[in-house]
């Protein structure tokens, strides 16, 4: 594991209609940065990201925006991940980009920005801003992304980053 | 110095009671990323990032906005650094993200995003989003994070990235 590179740590693509596509295990490092891209949805849904296969409502809170509208926010007790985006859809989500801080002891701040809802030239995509949060204290070496109860499109595809830093 | 990928370049945590952390380095990368976590504070206060330990009010300007409201903006006169966002807090702030060009006289663009405001999954964290300049044409090659009004908690810590296109 190269500390002062960003090194791919896993990558999957949608083959089918799969209603989720989740990583390998991979090693706990400090700072991950994820790229997702949604290819469509079978029906309207919302993605969303777990961590270590956490499905439970107790350690996910997040507020996200599309095109700077008042953000929606879900906290524990309803939030069973990290919705990628506010805007329900069967459209493309052409780029998500995801920056987790992965120390150990610590829970897991979450931001990312996107261009949502659109991979057609006829029409602007949308701005997504969001901020998240992983209470949980240990490190995320697994990640699930899952398609908001319906099923992605073949070609939506995860990449994972890692970079163990200087900390 | 590598050309071809972005390194670590410096890191600081606080250990608690610390007005300030500062991450020193010493090459002087184009691009720079810098990753702070601020797991509160003593007193409400707001924070700011410097640099090459520039205090002074004349070359920093910025516009910062939570959750989308209108932005508050400060500039040379008054703004002694790049305020990450306003309104004073004790609370934790889970990670904010600061991109900064960084070439060889020119003024020094930044924006920045952030989960701020909550590090506890009862409560949503807000969204910061940021721009700014720093107005000196040196280049960027130390950043100091600091509080206007107490002191950090212990394990606040900044991580500084940086990568070189090597044409200047």
């Amino acid at each position: 594991m190269a500390n002062s590179l960003w090194v791919p740590l896993d990558y999957k693509i949608a083959v089918g209609t799969p209603s989720s596509i989740a990583s390998d295990r991979f090693d706990a490092i400090n700072y991950l940065r994820v790229f997702v891209r949604i290819a469509g949805y079978a029906g309207g849904a919302i993605a969303q990201l777990r961590f270590n296969g956490d499905t439970g409502t107790t350690a996910y809170s997040y507020r996200v925006s599309n095109n700077f509208a008042v953000a929606t926010t879900a906290v524990a007790g309803a939030a069973a991940g990290i919705k990628v985006a506010q805007t329900s859809t069967v459209n493309p989500r052409g780029l998500l980009t995801f920056d987790i801080i992965n120390i150990t002891g610590r829970p897991h701040g979450i931001v990312w920005s996107g261009s949502d809802q659109s991979e057609l030239a006829a029409t602007a995509p949308e701005i997504v801003i969001g901020a998240g949060l992983w209470a949980t204290t240990t490190q995320i070496t697994q990640i699930t992304l899952e398609a908001g109860g319906s099923t992605f499109i073949a070609g939506t595809d995860m990449a994972i980053f890692g970079m163990m830093g200087l900390g | 110095m590598a050309y071809s990928h972005w390194v670590p370049i410096g890191y600081t945590r606080a250990a608690g009671g610390e007005g300030q952390i500062i991450t020193p380095w010493c090459d002087d990368y184009d691009y720079l990323r810098i990753l702070i976590r601020i797991s509160g504070s003593v007193l409400a206060a707001m924070p700011e990032v410097r640099f090459n330990f520039d205090a002074s009010t004349v070359n920093y300007s910025s516009a910062s906005s939570i959750n989308f409201a209108a932005p508050t903006n400060r500039v040379a006169g008054v703004a002694t650094g790049i305020r990450l966002f306003e309104g004073g807090t004790t609370g934790a702030s889970g990670l904010i993200v600061m991109d900064v060009i960084n070439f060889l006289n020119r003024g020094h663009g930044i924006t920045w995003k952030g989960s701020i405001l909550s590090e506890a999954a009862a409560t949503a964290p807000s969204i910061v989003c940021g721009a700014g300049v720093w107005q000196s044409v040196g280049k960027v090659a130390l950043a100091v994070l600091a509080l206007d009004t107490s002191t950090f908690l212990a394990n606040t810590d900044m991580a500084v990235f940086g990568s070189d296109i090597g044409f200047d």
